[in-house]
């Protein structure tokens, strides 16, 4: 072993039918250091992760860990040398308590060999404060935010007194606050000498978080350079080939009239008299952390959820809108924010996910002509780049940027003027971002109001021409077009956080 | 997903085939033509009823009031036609129209109040049953005309061939139709298949809904017509079970219980491949408690099948 | 590909264990082939009478197949039982019918296959009958008014009498309905109650149990079969009114027998299910051989009291 690696990886080849997962990629990691895994889905960083941590064991190539050439075999003995991984989706079970969802299937028992509660109790409370946490030990994990159960991984992981931890995705979910308190646990493991092996594409966290990077592309290994020697730009290049001057591509359009406007809505405890309009050929912003009331105020004026009080103008004219298909027929789209639940059946196939918020476009001469569909829908799949070999692949097989493009495809294929994306990015790689992107850019240009809810600070301050802001329910920061220049993130995040008042941009600006 | 019901019904559909082939080497009566007709006659109560289910299958969701709806309104029926002395087409619509509110009754339930289907549809089986039961003082009600009666023991003149054999394949073709070639059907397969992101589509999934229910319904009333006219009688405890019967029939032909994937004429197969291992071992000597045992074992092998087939589907 | 052939391969050896399973068919060629439908096996009654059936038929070189559906309301079934059979082609058809007046279509399919009917036990609606064109060679079975009147006439010659519980039986069934009134017309008792238990032994316990809450004073109960008579008889204990309640039914299970000798039942009506079966079968092998049949061959009836227990389990065991 070279240069005090803890572990060190060669030539790891993953075949999975038809696909090279893997092809002789290599990987090392040294104690202490936080080394990021960088790449575009389906890329490999899952996939190689997956071989160290023991979940994945059909894999050839040569592990050496502490010295020591290994086979990892199983997830158990993985953990048992050391290695843990944290995934995207946690692994914590809903009905149990923090405690015992740190000890499953290892609860310390008593003499009488029954399970010894106190001393469980106990040593989970340590494990939490070591990391700074004050969650109880005897919460039940049910009642636990995603940024809770992320620490709770954490803290299992520790449990096991790994010398490796693998986080995979592991702020995706998470407030601003959260991730603090992520990188804050995580420096104190640096400080501890474990070694943090952790997957991300959001750059910003990785510049101010990693140590090390390596980025794969298409199951190939490309390259492993240190973070304070590169730049963001040059991260974005390794990891899609080329050169992505554009992260947030904006063009410039006319706005039209006011298509969407909403005025006092009130929603019992979550909406507490909102107000915004969104106009054609404009894009328009909602930032917020979780929990300010973006996605329920789109659903209710979806027509998903119902509004308590408040008026609601569709091209200028009054509507009390109650239903979902109400909502369609006055030409609202609606990408909602999980797209696995809500916004695709995931066991049927692309044909039928694209055509089924306008089936009229699939009729015939008498009734549904399923080679109609397959064309018009192929038309749509082919402008909006979605990648797979045929439309008669399930959903559920697609990537999560694809997924998302059969959405749109989807909307694209009503009459739809105003378009609400809810979070349209998430867990979507920058390749797919972009495309994204340049999509609600096209749609401007053709005049539609686009509406976006973001949580991502840069994104959102990038792509959108007006952005309002929002925190527990009021709007707390409204940015004009004028006032788009001025704004700084911390700005933003002050209204987000209702610690800056809802004054004018201009007038923050000059304070500071 | 039409790529994916071909495949299933070719399975029951060779199942069927084979069974047939084995049981015409066993047994010599089973491959006659009066058989042949027999195993149709048989089996268009139960077809007829499996319809009905199938599309509230395909929402995901199940309606076990269809036996007792069967029962209801054979009573409703013989109440009209016999005690009342109403001409039979009253009889009949009185009887479809108690069959379509029941079942809308039912989709109320469920789709508007949010109950869950098998504890409506289990009270819906036990009213309409303790309906039938009271207005029928638990008799039977027997003597219908000969024009009723021509629904269930007429031949097509000049052949052999039941009527109701006919009614039960337009029923059959109409139903194909409209869940291939219909935005209805779509939608349907589409509840089952996510009942949100349909909604969320700008879909009337609760209208939707109901309206299954509503079919089903139907479907056990028409079921109903067909069965009073073939035995001469009203039963008030008619079509015990037969709910059971056609649930199995949809899931041996490839109908998921979870929603979302089946076909029409996958349906049809498993309620000929009912009536004919009924048939088969009915001729063959067996014990009725035996065959219920043979037909257990092959509604599991069913079930084990579908889940085979969707195992990836769980995620 | 794989889940078509695994399921071709699952449904052929399921189809060809179902072959095996058939028993008959093979075994020697015997001379007469004789379908005896009943309406199910789930009561004594009815076992017996298959053991009579058989025992008679091998006896006399004839192969019987003794069916039933599962429920005794299962009409339908009955109905598919019988249209099988003619097209088995057998010799005859011994039918017991679940229902008066629907297994008439069926007969006729009999009759126009020129294949003989003998009822046992149960009645098919003459009219209806007639009316479709079809007919039977001959009804075996007891005189079911009279045999419950065998019963009715000891209760009011020998009990105190006063107030009578009836444990009727399923509606339509026409014998059910002639043991009830068979009873009811010896003794002029007063009804209490007059309810179905639809033959079941739980639902009688209930029904009874009901009853004896409702009216504690009555005394006599006549249940038109065994299975509820035993329900009675149970409720009766439970209820702590033993050797208060004079209980009679019909058709001398062999709890009935034992009930009998340890004197919670009074008595109970026997028809000797097995001796109608050798009846039957006799008169279908009579009709074969061209005979002419009258048209109810009466069979035997005898109320079984504490007097003749001995005597009768002696004989029939």
């Amino acid at each position: 072993m070279e240069e005090n690696y803890l572990v060190q990886m060669e030539d790891i080849t993953v075949e999975f039918p038809g696909v090279l997962a893997l092809d002789k990629v290599k990987f090392n990691a040294r104690s202490g250091e936080v080394h990021v895994l960088l790449g575009e889905n389906g890329a490999g960083k899952s996939t190689i992760m997956k071989v160290l941590a023991g979940v994945n064991t059909n894999y050839e190539g040569k592990i050496t860990y502490k010295g020591e050439e290994i086979i990892a075999k199983s997830v158990d003995e993985q953990r048992k040398r050391g290695v843990s991984i944290i995934f995207q989706e946690m692994n914590l079970l809903k009905n149990l308590t923090v405690a015992e969802n740190i000890f499953l299937g290892r609860q310390p028992m008593t003499k009488l060999r029954s399970v010894d509660w106190k001393k469980m109790n106990a040593e989970a409370r340590r494990l939490l404060q070591e990391i700074h946490s004050d969650i109880s030990e005897k919460a039940q994990v049910s009642s636990l935010s995603v940024g809770q159960m992320q620490m709770v991984e954490i803290a299992k992981a520790l449990s096991f007194d790994s010398d490796i931890i693998i986080m995979d995705e592991p702020t995706s979910a998470l407030t601003e606050k959260e991730v603090q308190a992520l990188f804050e646990i995580i420096a104190k493991l640096k400080k501890d000498n474990v070694a943090i092996i952790y997957i991300s594409h959001r750059l910003e966290e990785i510049m101010k978080i990693g140590d090390r990077l390596t980025v794969f592309r298409d199951g190939k290994y490309i390259d492993t350079v240190n973070i304070a020697d590169i730049t963001m730009d040059e991260m974005v290049s390794m990891m899609v080939g080329r050169e992505m001057t554009d992260y947030y591509p904006k063009v410039s359009v006319k706005p039209g009239q006011k298509l969407l406007e909403v005025k006092n809505a009130k929603q019992k405890n979550t909406l507490k008299g909102v107000s915004f309009y969104a106009r054609g050929g404009e894009i328009t912003g909602f930032y917020g952390l979780m929990g300010a009331g973006r996605t329920e105020l789109m659903r209710a004026i979806f027509g998903a959820d119902q509004l308590d009080s408040g008026e609601i103008f569709i091209g200028g004219k009054k509507h009390k809108i109650s239903s979902c298909e109400q909502a369609k027929s006055l030409g609202m789209a609606f990408l909602t924010e999980d797209r696995k639940s809500q916004g695709l059946i995931l066991k049927f196939d692309l044909n039928q996910n694209i055509s089924l918020a306008n089936l009229d476009n699939s009729m015939g001469k008498f009734g549904l002509d399923m080679d109609k569909e397959n064309r018009n829908n192929q038309k749509l799949a082919d402008s909006m780049n979605v990648k797979t070999p045929s439309l008669k692949q399930k959903a559920k097989n697609l990537s999560g940027g694809n997924q998302q493009k059969v959405v749109i495809c989807k909307w694209l294929n009503t009459e739809a003027d105003i378009f609400i994306f809810d979070e349209p990015t998430r867990g979507i790689d920058v390749g797919a971002k972009t495309e994204i992107y340049k999509i609600m850019n096209s749609l401007k240009e053709q005049g539609k109001a686009v509406v976006v809810v973001s949580s991502e600070l840069t994104e959102c301050m990038g792509i959108s021409d007006r952005i309002y802001v929002m925190h527990e329910g009021t709007i707390t920061g409204t940015v004009e077009v004028n006032d788009m220049q001025y704004i700084t993130e911390e700005l933003m995040v002050g209204y987000a956080t209702a610690s800056k008042k809802a004054k004018k941009v201009e007038e923050n600006e000059k304070e500071n | 997903m039409k790529k994916k019901i071909n495949l299933t019904n070719m399975t029951s559909v060779i199942a069927l085939v084979v069974l047939c082939l084995v049981l015409s080497i066993a047994e010599p009566a089973f491959r006659s033509f009066g058989n042949l007709i027999n195993i149709f006659q048989q089996v268009t109560v139960i077809a007829v009823i499996a319809l009905g289910i199938n599309l509230v299958i395909f929402t995901g969701g199940i309606d076990i009031s269809v036996g007792s709806v069967v029962a209801f309104t054979g009573i409703v029926m013989g109440k009209i036609i016999v005690e009342g002395g109403m001409p039979p087409f009253v009889g009949v619509l009185a009887a479809l129209v108690i069959g379509l509110l029941c079942g809308t009754f039912n989709g109320v339930m469920i789709a508007k109040f949010k109950l869950q289907p098998m504890i409506a549809t289990l009270a819906m089986m036990s009213m309409a049953r303790g309906a039938a039961l009271t207005l029928a003082d638990g008799q039977t009600i027997t003597g219908y005309s000969e024009g009723f009666r021509w629904i269930g023991v007429g031949v097509i003149p000049g052949t052999q061939v039941p009527v109701q054999i006919v009614f039960m394949i337009i029923f059959y073709l109409i139903a194909f139709y409209i869940m291939r070639y219909r935005k209805f059907g779509r939608y349907i397969y589409s509840i089952g298949g996510n009942e949100e992101a349909t909604r969320l589509s700008g879909i009337n999934t609760v209208q939707y809904k109901i309206m299954a229910y509503a079919i089903s319904g139907f479907c056990a009333a028409i079921a109903s017509v067909i069965l009073v006219a073939k035995l001469n009688s009203a039963q008030s405890t008619a079509g015990l079970d037969y709910e059971m019967d056609a649930i199995a029939s949809c899931v041996i032909g490839g109908s998921s219980l979870l929603g979302g994937f089946g076909s029409v004429w996958g349906t049809f197969v498993g309620a000929i491949i009912m009536i004919v291992i009924r048939n088969g071992l009915n001729l063959l000597n067996v014990s009725s408690n035996l065959q219920k045992l043979v037909i257990g074992v092959v509604i599991l092998l069913a079930v084990l099948a579908d889940s085979l087939r969707h195992k990836d589907d769980a995620k | 590909m794989k889940k078509k052939v695994l399921a071709v391969l699952l449904t052929a050896t399921m189809a060809i264990s179902m072959a095996a399973c058939g028993n008959s068919s093979e075994g020697g060629d015997k001379d007469i082939k004789i379908a005896y439908i009943v309406k199910a096996k789930t009561d004594e009654f009815w076992t017996a009478m298959e053991k009579g059936a058989y025992a008679y038929a091998e006896a006399n070189g004839v192969e019987l197949s003794f069916q039933a559906p599962e429920k005794e309301t299962d009409v339908e079934k009955q109905v598919q039982m019988v249209e099988n059979a003619v097209i088995k082609g057998f010799d005859a058809i011994i039918l017991s019918a679940a229902d008066s007046k629907s297994l008439v279509p069926a007969i006729v399919k009999a009759n126009n296959a020129d294949i003989p009917v003998i009822l046992v036990n149960d009645v098919i609606n003459e009219e209806a009958l007639s009316a479709e064109g079809g007919h039977v060679e001959t009804y075996v079975g007891i005189d079911q008014y009279e045999a419950a009147s065998l019963a009715g006439t000891y209760a009011q010659e020998n009990t105190e009498g006063g107030k009578v519980a009836y444990l009727e039986g399923i509606s339509g069934v026409a014998a059910h309905e002639e043991r009830l009134n068979g009873f009811k017309d010896q003794v002029d008792f007063e009804v209490v109650s007059s309810q179905t238990a639809k033959c079941d032994r739980n639902e009688a316990f209930n029904v009874m149990q009901n009853v004896l809450s409702a009216n504690p004073e009555v005394n006599v109960v006549w249940a038109i079969n065994a299975e509820m008579g035993q329900g009675a008889i149970q409720a009766i204990e439970q209820g702590g009114f033993s050797g208060k309640v004079q209980v009679f039914d019909f058709d001398a299970s062999s709890d009935d027998i034992e009930a009998i000798k340890a004197g919670t039942l009074i008595g109970s009506v026997a028809q000797f299910p097995n001796l109608q079966a050798e009846a039957a079968i006799q008169a279908c092998l009579d009709v074969l051989d061209g005979k002419e049949l009258e048209e109810h061959t009466k069979t035997k009836a005898e109320l079984i009291t504490a007097d003749n227990v001995e005597d009768f389990e002696a004989e029939n065991k």
